[in-house]
């Protein structure tokens, strides 16, 4: 079970519904966002290349989140999903150092906190809040490890990409480019 | 191997002329390198509105001649005359070193007291703050530097010292000799 | 042109536009750690070498200080946590693969070691103190009969604590400054740097001047050159590492390092200390110092220059 996420860049339109949903399902202090949207321009009129991508913690394979953690808070749960316990996590900020993808906040209350790819509701069988809001449903959530998710069909079909490869940490958010 | 030749070189100081010469030739390559003269009293100055803004900040914003150094870009002791001033520190330290002149000392007249020497070392010094300030620059600065490219404030400050100096040298002789 | 921007504002404290999470209490944490194990691995390499009546202070006097900035590290460390109340979590497990952790560890069997080391020599100090209890007296007795095994176990610990203030920012591989291999002995012996500064400066022993002083300019060489391969070793990486290198080649710390650091914290020094051998007489508080000014800079400077590097943005 690999849960990973491929999102169609030439679908999004910056809508960034995305990012209210996440806040408003996951009680996302104000001022905070677990996940955001970044517009990359590339180049000059009549040769521009425009990409919209919707960005949050890539439940890296390789996490140096869980490997640099002190306390054993960040960890891995069923799916390759990463999670904060919060009553272990001592706020020392050693995981958000080490994220290459500037995906971690240290919430008002002390601990650390990031996307948890809706964990409350995809162990139960649902999709993550941001990909069910999705007007252009660009988003696709599901088992890498199943043949036939909407997941594995979009990477087999649609050249893709990862942010920041060579960081090492084999992020599990596939862009559709 | 500690002790080497027990020859005295304190006593031993450069020719005038050729330190002057010496001291011509590091201007014009000061000004060549940094494209700006020498300076000393710059760098007392942005102690000076250091030490106010960090006591008496909103004083500092007020006063028309400090609020002039204040800015949220730069802060007032990032400046070239700072570093050339500590490095002003580091060489005579170094020479003194070299020469055997590393002596905490007060030179005067021996017809005064230490006490006496340092009081009226202090009122110079405050007239000669203030006199740089009215006038931008101190003999380094204003008269060295200024001289050097020919400004004609350069010219009118070095009269100034050294005018004023021979006037009153005759009255404070006897702090010296 | 090329431009990448967060469309739906983002504007997160201390993470945007640039990351800093980390202030000014993990520099000096880590100075204080790296100048405890340079105090420490001197005491226990000399106590060692069986040349305790030489080199005094090294092995008595320097180590009080140890106990207090071991403690004040830990508290600098504890102020930066964001959730304190549960910072006794470190203790409930070892991650090896977490350098924080190992440090978390090596700090809790050091700073006691340290204070066992100075409750030995506390009857030198103080002619009259006598422990209040009986079991008290007979574990000093015990300490003392074994100080050539603690000493071996101090400098290890020392050791680890020297590169542990260093691996711990290396270890953050998403910070390109921070995420190369010398970092670790750099801050040893720069931490060793210090502790010998310190003794240096404090003792009143000709021989164990001249000792740590010869030691200290050996250590700022080296220190020299570590700086130099790191910056040479990042000018040869990724266009990331690249970026990283340039913030100290022209970038925005360009004169604090190579003003603060490097001259006057680094070969200035050096050029005193080899005046000093070579006959000259030099305050030797002025060489101390700026060694120890130059320590801290560079910590605070490189905390604060790797939070700004990074792979994406």
């Amino acid at each position: 079970m690999r849960y990973a996420m491929a999102i169609d860049t030439r679908k999004c339109v910056g809508c960034s519904d995305c990012v209210v949903a996440c806040q408003t399902e996951n009680h996302v202090p104000f001022g905070f966002c677990r996940d955001w949207v970044t517009e990359t321009v590339d180049g000059s009129y009549p040769n521009v290349e425009l990409e919209i991508r919707s960005e949050r913690c890539n439940h890296c394979e390789n996490a140096p989140c869980v490997r640099c953690c002190p306390t054993g808070a960040s960890h891995f749960v069923e799916g390759g999903i990463v999670l904060v316990t919060r009553n272990k996590c001592i706020g020392c900020g050693a995981c958000i150092q080490s994220c290459p993808y500037d995906s971690r906040y240290s919430h008002p209350d002390g601990y650390v906190d990031k996307c948890t790819f809706c964990n409350h509701i995809v162990s139960k069988g649902g999709k993550p809040a941001c990909v069910s809001v999705c007007p252009t449903k660009c988003m696709y959530f599901g088992n890498l490890d199943d043949p036939n998710s909407e997941v594995s069909n979009a990477l087999k079909n649609r050249k893709h990409k990862v942010l920041a490869p060579e960081a090492g940490t084999n992020p599990q958010i596939y862009y559709l480019i | 191997m500690s002790e080497k030749a027990k020859k005295d070189y304190s006593k031993t100081y450069l020719n005038p002329y050729f330190g002057g010469v010496l001291l011509g030739i590091i201007l014009i390559l000061t000004f060549y390198i940094t494209g700006r003269g020498l300076g000393a009293s710059g760098a007392a100055k942005s102690t000076v509105v250091t030490t106010i803004q960090s006591v008496a900040p909103k004083y500092a914003e007020k006063s028309h001649y400090v609020s002039q150094f204040i800015s949220d870009d730069n802060h007032p002791m990032n400046n070239w005359l700072v570093f050339e001033v500590i490095g002003v520190f580091a060489g005579a330290f170094l020479s003194g070193i070299l020469y055997g002149r590393l002596k905490p000392k007060v030179e005067h007249s021996p017809r005064i007291t230490s006490r006496k020497r340092l009081i009226v070392a202090l009122i110079g010094g405050m007239l000669f703050g203030f006199g740089s300030q009215i006038a931008r620059g101190c003999t380094s600065g204003a008269a060295l530097s200024g001289m050097a490219v020919m400004s004609l404030g350069g010219f009118i400050t070095m009269m100034g010292i050294f005018g004023s100096a021979y006037l009153f040298s005759w009255t404070f002789k006897k702090l010296w000799i | 042109m090329k431009e990448e921007l967060f469309i739906s504002g983002r504007d997160i404290p201390n993470i945007d536009p640039f990351l800093h999470i980390w202030h000014w209490q993990i520099p000096i944490y880590l100075y204080l750690g790296g100048l405890a194990a340079g105090i420490l691995f001197f005491a226990g390499i000399f106590t060692i070498m069986g040349k305790e009546k030489d080199m005094k202070t090294t092995v008595k006097w320097a180590p009080f200080l140890v106990p207090g900035a071991l403690i004040i590290g830990l508290l600098m460390l504890f102020l930066d946590l964001k959730h304190q109340l549960f910072f006794w979590q470190l203790y409930t497990t070892i991650r090896l693969q977490s350098p924080m952790s190992w440090g978390a560890w090596v700090l809790m069997f050091i700073t006691p070691l340290s204070l066992i080391w100075v409750a030995t020599y506390l009857k030198e100090v103080f002619p009259q103190w006598s422990w209040k209890f009986h079991f008290l007296e007979k574990m000093e007795l015990l300490a003392v009969k074994n100080r050539k095994g603690m000493a071996w176990v101090m400098i290890t610990l020392a050791v680890i604590l020297g590169i542990y203030t260093g691996i711990l920012l290396s270890a953050f591989n998403a910070r390109p400054l921070w995420n190369n291999s010398i970092l670790g002995p750099l801050f040893l012996v720069s931490g060793l740097s210090t502790g010998a500064a310190v003794i240096m400066w404090m003792t009143k022993s000709h021989y164990e001047r001249k000792m740590m002083s010869r030691i200290d300019l050996v250590l700022i060489i080296v220190e020299l050159f570590f700086i130099t391969h790191m910056i040479m070793g990042m000018l040869a990486g990724s266009s990331v590492q690249i970026a990283a290198a340039d913030l100290f080649l022209g970038g925005q710390f360009t004169v604090s390092f190579w003003v603060f650091v490097i001259i006057l914290g680094l070969v200035f020094p050096a050029v005193l200390e080899i005046l000093e051998l070579a006959g000259y007489k030099i305050p030797v508080a002025i060489p101390a110092i700026l060694i120890l000014f130059g320590g801290l800079v560079f910590r605070f400077i490189m905390v604060e220059a790797g939070q700004i590097t990074r792979y994406l943005y």
